[in-house]
């Protein structure tokens, strides 16, 4: 099914087709998964991804090729995970890539090309501000009531960091420059009349295109087993100056040298090359919607951004080093060259000695170089750079004299790169031998031994640079340092510029591990098997005891299919029952035994020597996060595939995981990290399969279904103080990973809303106590978790006459969320605010919500951390979505046989198509609120050739 | 041949067992594993974790009972009512109206947490401090500056969430909890005042050891026995032991590197400028001043300050009579006229009392005008007026535009005199150290009742319709700040709150 589906990550072809594998998608499609809920609070919760036998680092799909895949397994149970070791216990996917296949003495190739074309990105979507028309509103109505947080600009030159929006500005002039009011008004309909979308939608926006080309060879001899690919892709993103381009090369040759003798050499490597210059969605999102990019007659128009115009307008700009200290996103997008560059590598080598019968030892090497360059070129178009150059300037304000400017003219250029060497040695003793003619014996035992090292480095900034010149200026005066430091133009003083200093990074994971297992199948029919793993790293303890891991497992499996009595069952095909049981470990590396330290990496501005800081005050429990899995399950099929599947049934106690703690500010921290907490995981796993055919006519179906139950046990927590517990994020004993809780909302009473308190008395919005010191299960009402227990997949496939059609469903069940809310801004007056969108539910006066703020009320600020949180905003998060639908045509062999091609498919494939069903009242996809940049829908053509 | 091959397999894997503990002994990350004394001087010369009062854990909060009260602040009627927005948090109005509960429902204390963090600190580098490589006198060194860090912390914890201590009357009171080790279970019980007062004791007598004799100007920040002799000018003079002060106060003075900043030489900074109705703020060179700047204020033995992140403290109209506004330069600098501009408040007109950083950091470390004023307090109380008031005209030499030596009728006079030139040099930052102990020393003649007329203070709220008299007398047991109601849940009983 995996060939079906085009794709340029292969973790967004596993969606929907692994019961118990959750995937939470991200916005290139790729996905992060869950397997079988969480099992640990801090830890890593992805699982380990494991190529061609070896753990690659991080969960990162993306150095391989997708077309080079031959099968995927995903491990979840402790027998199948523990022989992975660490970080199995968030379960393990396992990638096998293309081998030729041995007996077809010959060549064989295999070109696959296709393009993908996204819809337009949809900024109603994507941007949370409100139109102009209510934003407007609102900072009207803010204004009139005097809603303000911190003090509100007045004309005074230390204002000058003050810049509000557009419209404050005419509410501004009104009140200090004698503007009239009617002037006012007339100017502020008129801005409520603007709205920018259009312009960004036409400056920046483009449908995205994927080009995909991949050309693969295989071949294989008596002695020699050769498989070679070639990938070339490229992607525009929907935003311009957006984009990568990447190279994707894989070798793989295997050599039987003598009989006893297998060599195996295989090489990856990838060079990609990103482009990030585009706007961020935040940068659109800091414009108010009046404020446009280009006047009608085409010049840049005004985004307001750090200063405040009337301030600005009074100094003698002409004697700053760029009299146009104005910014505007166009022109800062079309300024900057923000690149990164990409070369990785991965060699593998192993040797195969075949001892005696049945019995081999395997030695593997694997080696990996990763190397990135980022550059970030700012020309000085942009305000970033003019910016840097005007406010590094001695400037004095009754004088009006601009005095030493410490920024040569000219763009900046910052460039930093990173590394990762890693190793993997690993031998291994294999067996594999008959006993008594019955007994089958399976059996490995070695150790593996790796270190991964990344190392990074800024490098200082370059100023005055001009790359068509290739020249640079370094700053007149340096870069400045204790004892020798700057004013800058507001006359503030100590100031040092920007990147003087190379920042290094360096961090070493180092790891041992020693594994066996052994299975003994007797007849075929009765399998037992075990494994043992011990894995240790190299992280920071008293006690070098407390580093290695203690993985284990049993198991069994009873093939009842072959069992006499079955015989008479005529309609079984299939039947196999499994029992599983082991512990499997996690570690959660940021804490230690003992206190750490971050050692700064050059002087400090303030006192001229290396300082340090505490990082960690310790966790004296620091041990291994232990999950113990009891897994059951059956496969089955009946009736010649007209009935088929797998039923698992696990329970996953996590012990000594880290939780986070409230401790007395006495102790030195007011929280801690002790592995104390306890998870528990039970769930049942279906997967139901269905063959039909019909003469030429084909189809089956897929369904996948999970039921993962979880809750945190033991977690000791003196006191859930409400700000806590409506945090997700906050584990609660007794509840599950990710809890939300709400407030119960009592209304508005004289403009000021109120939320019932402990024994439902009502506390107003305007103090904090509540929510800072009260103690929140006496009061908040538990609405069920965020991730949703209830995961369903599910694939039709239709095939008839060489047409292809398959149909990828999926869907979450039985999680909550919360629906965006309008948040009261804070700095209306004093910033560049934003009014979001939801400002309109208040308009329209939903009752499940405050209502604005009276004249003055100066509490306001505080009604955020509890208007978010209200019951009435809580809403089922289950859905229905129809992922993709992919269609195929097989040409008819005997219509390309002349063409000396074996097959010919062309594909097409939409993508995110959208939700079929949402319990939601809004209309929102839960994973996709409004303000978050969501995959949109694709078109994929392609074709695929066999030679 | 084959089982030679299993052999060594089974040898190599053997002998990578034995060496896999050197090899993962090498740890994840550089410098993160206290291993040398240099890191640990890395930590100590991280000047800012110690300087300020009331910034920690991200509260990002304020020494609020410096700043609110005492009777050096005092926010008019009016100033409220027509500027509810004005910048005054509901927590500072807490503290201006001496309120407990309220107090307690604050989200955390900034003084609290922020001063049990440097003593955190200070346990892990004496703890580490044997156990790391490096130089002995080096070691040492660190060792004095923990226990200096330590003393001071306790030190100002004690003044604010212990009743005024006086070995006399009230040393069995609730003291604060002695954390001396970095353990979690330590207990979390209170000792009392006296055990206190007398662990802060034992602690400078440890740091006493430094070989540093003096204050080092590049690095203010470490301890020097001059900077120990000032503090301990101060200690003694709080518990009223005035012969002990009096002592370290001349020794402090001795010091060739901490001397008077002669404010003639204060120059203007940024003014502020603000049209209708026009106004200037004329700010001083202080206004600009950074941490690269402050820390090395040359008056400090020791750079510390009180905290003020609302940067808006009003001087009281006593406070402000106090001062000859036309000649004392400290008026003309600190005090600054139309400062209700900063915060956009246009009536009524207020005056700013503004230090370092736009008003942020007030110093409250020892400084030469601190020993200069202690030790013309102490010869006041011991009737000695002339020598009380020569110590001050030192002082006023450095302050005033224009000499003008203060004179005293007698003993009463004198005492009067130096407290009011103590209140003029140290306001906002001493004033609620010094109205506590004025209270349970042996002189009634200077207590200090606290007492102001403002609006009737809610939960959240200040309502406008009503007014309340609230005041802070001599004896009362406000006079200890109640510790923050996290605190004492999450310390399950372990904590015992102040009794009022």
């Amino acid at each position: 099914m995996l060939d079906r589906r085009p794709v340029t990550d292969i973790s967004t072809a596993l969606q929907g087709l692994v019961p118990g594998l959750q995937a939470k998608e991200n916005l290139d499609g790729s996905m992060e998964f869950l397997i079988r809920g969480t099992s640990s609070i801090y830890a890593s919760r992805s699982p380990l991804v494991v190529v061609d036998g070896f753990p690659i680092s991080g969960s990162d799909f993306s150095t391989i090729n997708p077309n080079d895949v031959e099968t995927i397994t995903v491990l979840k149970d402790a027998a199948a995970a523990s022989i992975w070791g660490a970080r199995s216990a968030n379960g393990v996917i396992v990638i096998t890539t293309k081998r030729p296949r041995v007996g077809r003495d010959k060549m064989t190739v295999e070109i696959n090309a296709f393009t993908k074309i996204y819809n337009n990105i949809d900024l109603d979507q994507v941007m949370s501000q409100a139109n102009s028309a209510d934003h407007v509103r609102y900072e009207r109505l803010a204004f009139d009531r005097q809603l303000f947080f911190t003090t509100p600009y007045s004309p005074s030159f230390a204002n000058i960091t003050l810049p509000t929006t557009l419209a404050q500005e005419f509410i501004f002039a009104n009140k200090y420059n004698g503007y009239s009011t009617a002037r006012m008004n007339a100017s502020l309909d008129s801005l409520a009349q603007i709205n920018n979308r259009g312009q960004l939608k036409d400056n920046f926006l483009r449908n995205g295109i994927v080009n995909q080309f991949s050309i693969n060879l295989s071949g294989a001899t008596e002695r020699t087993k050769t498989y070679g690919s070639l990938l070339y892709e490229s992607k525009k993103d929907g935003i311009i100056k957006k984009g990568y381009e990447r190279y994707l090369m894989n070798f793989n040759n295997q050599f039987q040298a003598t009989k006893y003798l297998t060599l195996v050499f295989g090489a990856n490597v990838q060079f990609k090359k990103t482009e990030s210059s585009g706007p961020d969605i935040g940068e659109m999102q800091n414009l108010s919607p009046y404020e446009t990019l280009l006047n009608p007659n085409g010049s840049y128009s005004v985004n307001l951004n750090s200063y405040n115009r009337e301030q600005m307008a009074l100094l003698p700009l002409d004697k700053f080093p760029y009299s146009d200290w104005s910014y505007n996103l166009l022109r800062e997008v079309r300024g900057r060259d923000i690149t990164n560059e990409q070369i990785s590598a991965r060699i593998q080598a192993g040797i195969n000695v075949k001892i005696l019968k049945g019995v081999d030892f395997d030695s593997k090497l694997q080696y990996e170089r990763n190397k990135t360059d980022f550059s970030n070129y700012q020309s000085d178009e942009t305000f970033f750079v003019r910016n840097i150059a005007n406010t590094n300037v001695v400037y004095n304000n009754t004088t009006r004299v601009v005095g030493t400017q410490y920024v040569p003219k000219g763009g900046i250029l910052r460039a930093n790169s990173s590394n990762l060497e890693s190793y993997v040695i690993r031998n291994q003793l294999n067996v594999n031998r008959t006993v008594a003619g019955v007994f089958n014996v399976n059996a490995i035992v070695g150790n593996e031994l790796s270190s991964y090292l990344t190392t990074t480095q800024t490098n200082p900034w370059v100023y005055g640079y001009f790359p068509d010149k290739n020249q640079s200026t370094v700053p007149p005066f340096g870069f400045g340092s204790t004892g020798n430091t700057f004013t800058n133009f507001r006359g503030t003083t100590g100031q040092t510029l920007s990147g003087g200093n190379t920042v290094f990074g360096w961090g070493k994971d180092k790891y041992v591990s020693f594994y066996g297992n052994a299975a003994i199948t007797y007849r075929s029919k009765y399998t037992l098997s075990g494994s043992a793993r011990s894995d240790a790293s190299n992280y920071i303890t008293d006690d070098p005891k407390l580093r290695w891991s203690p993985l284990w497992s049993v198991g069994g499996m009873w093939r009842m299919i072959d069992e006499d009595f079955m015989k008479n069952i005529g309609f079984v095909d299939n039947l196999v029952v499994r029992l599983t049981y082991g512990k499997n470990g996690n570690a959660e590396k940021t804490t230690s035994t003992k206190p750490l330290l971050t050692v700064g990496t050059s002087p400090n501005v303030n006192t001229g020597t290396i300082v340090a800081s505490i990082a960690d005050n310790g966790n004296p429990f620091l041990r291994w996060e232990k999950t113990t899995t009891t897994n059951l399950g059956i496969d089955f099929s009946m009736f010649k595939r007209r009935l088929f599947g797998k039923i698992d049934l696990y329970n996953k106690l996590g012990e000594d995981i880290t939780g986070n703690i409230v401790l007395p500010a006495t102790t030195g921290t007011t929280s801690q990290k002790f592995n104390n907490a306890e998870i528990i995981n039970r769930g049942i796993e279906l997967e139901l399969g269905s063959d039909f055919r019909l003469g030429k006519v084909q189809w089956n179906t897929t369904m996948t279904y999970a039921y993962n139950w979880n809750r945190v046990n033991k977690l000791f927590y003196p006191s859930y103080l409400a700000f806590q517990l409506v945090d997700p994020s906050t584990p609660v004993e007794g509840r599950p990973v990710g809890p939300l809780y709400s407030y119960t909302f009592l209304g508005v009473k004289d403009s000021i809303p109120y939320v019932a308190g402990p024994k439902g008395v009502p506390y107003a919005m305007n103090a904090v106590q509540l929510h800072n010191t009260g103690l929140g299960l006496d009061f908040l009402n538990y609405e069920g978790t965020t991730v949703p227990p209830h995961t369903l997949g599910w694939v039709n496939n239709f095939n008839a006459y060489g047409f292809n059609l398959m149909i990828v469903i999926v869907g979450k069940f039985g999680g909550v969320y919360r629906d965006p809310v309008f948040n009261f801004p804070t700095f209306v007056g004093s910033a560049k605010s934003n009014v979001s969108s939801f400002v309109n539910e208040v308009f329209n006066g939903n009752p499940l919500i405050p209502q604005f703020p009276k004249y003055l009320e100066p509490q306001f600020y505080l009604w955020d951390r509890y208007t978010p949180n209200l019951q009435g905003l809580v809403e089922s998060s289950s859905f229905l979505e129809c992922k993709e639908i992919d269609f195929e045509y097989n040409l008819p062999a005997k219509m390309i046989r002349s063409l000396q091609i074996s097959s010919l498919r062309i594909f097409s494939q939409v993508r995110d198509i959208g939700m079929i069903w949402h319990a939601n009242k809004k209309g929102y996809n839960p994973e996709w609120l409004p303000g978050t940049q969501r995959p949109v829908t694709a078109f994929t053509f392609g074709i695929n050739a066999k030679f | 041949m084959k089982f030679f091959k299993l052999y060594i397999i089974l040898l190599a894997a053997f002998l990578a067992f034995s060496a896999c503990k050197k090899y993962l002994s090498e740890e994840p990350k550089k410098q993160t594993s206290i291993q040398t004394a240099e890191q640990l001087e890395a930590l100590i010369n991280n000047a800012m974790l110690y300087a300020p009062d009331g910034t920690s854990n991200g509260i990002g909060g304020q020494n609020g009972s410096a700043g609110y009260s005492t009777d050096d602040t005092e926010i008019p009627l009016d100033a409220w009512r027509l500027n509810p927005n004005g910048k005054w948090t509901i927590d500072n109005i807490y503290y201006y109206t001496f309120k407990t509960d309220e107090i307690v429902g604050l989200s955390g204390d900034p003084i609290y947490a922020g001063e049990y963090k440097k003593i955190f600190t200070a346990n892990l580098i004496l703890f580490n401090i044997d156990k790391v490589t490096g130089d002995e006198s080096l070691k040492n060194e660190l060792k004095a500056d923990a226990h200096f860090i330590r003393a001071y912390a306790y030190w100002v914890l004690a003044n604010h969430f212990c009743l005024p201590y006086t070995a006399a009357k009230n040393g069995n009171e609730l003291g604060m909890t002695l954390k001396t080790t970095i353990d979690y279970d330590e207990s979390l019980t209170r000792s009392t005042i006296k055990e206190t007062y007398d662990f802060i004791l034992a602690d400078l007598a440890e740091a006493m050891k430094t070989s540093r004799n003096d204050v080092d100007p590049v690095k203010p920040w470490r301890v020097s026995k001059k900077a120990i002799e000032a503090f301990l000018s101060r200690y003694y003079l709080f518990i009223g032991n005035y012969d002990e002060s009096l002592v370290h106060t001349d020794n402090a003075l001795t010091s060739t590197t901490a001397a008077l900043v002669d404010y003639h030489t204060i120059v203007a900074g940024t003014q502020q400028n603000y049209t209708s109705p026009t106004a200037s703020i004329i700010n001083s060179e202080f206004y600009d001043y950074t941490a690269a700047k402050f820390l090395y204020w040359k008056e400090f033995y020791m750079p510390r300050f009180s905290y003020q992140s609302s940067q808006w403290l009003l001087p009281s109209t006593a406070l402000r009579s106090l001062y000859d506004q036309a000649n004392d330069l400290r008026f003309k600098w600190l005090m600054l006229a139309n400062g209700n501009r900063r915060f956009t408040i246009v009536t009524p007109m207020l005056y700013r009392y503004s230090f370092f950083s736009d008003g942020r950091y007030i110093p409250t470390g020892p400084t030469v005008g601190e020993m200069l004023l202690n030790r013309a307090e102490v010869l006041a109380r011991k009737g000695l007026v002339q020598e009380a008031m020569n110590a001050i005209n030192i002082l006023r030499a450095k302050r005033m535009n224009t000499a003008a030596p203060l004179a005293a009728t007698d003993k009463d006079d004198a005492i009067k005199k130096v407290l009011e030139e103590r209140r003029r040099e140290l306001p906002f930052s001493f004033r609620w150290y010094d109205i506590r102990r004025f209270s349970v020393n042996d002189y009634p003649g200077d207590d200090v009742t606290v007492s102001r007329t403002f609006y009737k203070v809610n939960v959240g709220a200040v309502d406008t319709t009503a007014t309340e008299v609230y005041s802070l007398a001599p004896g009362s047991r406000r006079y200890a700040v109640p510790i923050n109601g996290v605190e004492i849940a999450s310390a399950k009983g372990a904590i015992e709150q102040n009794k009022y």
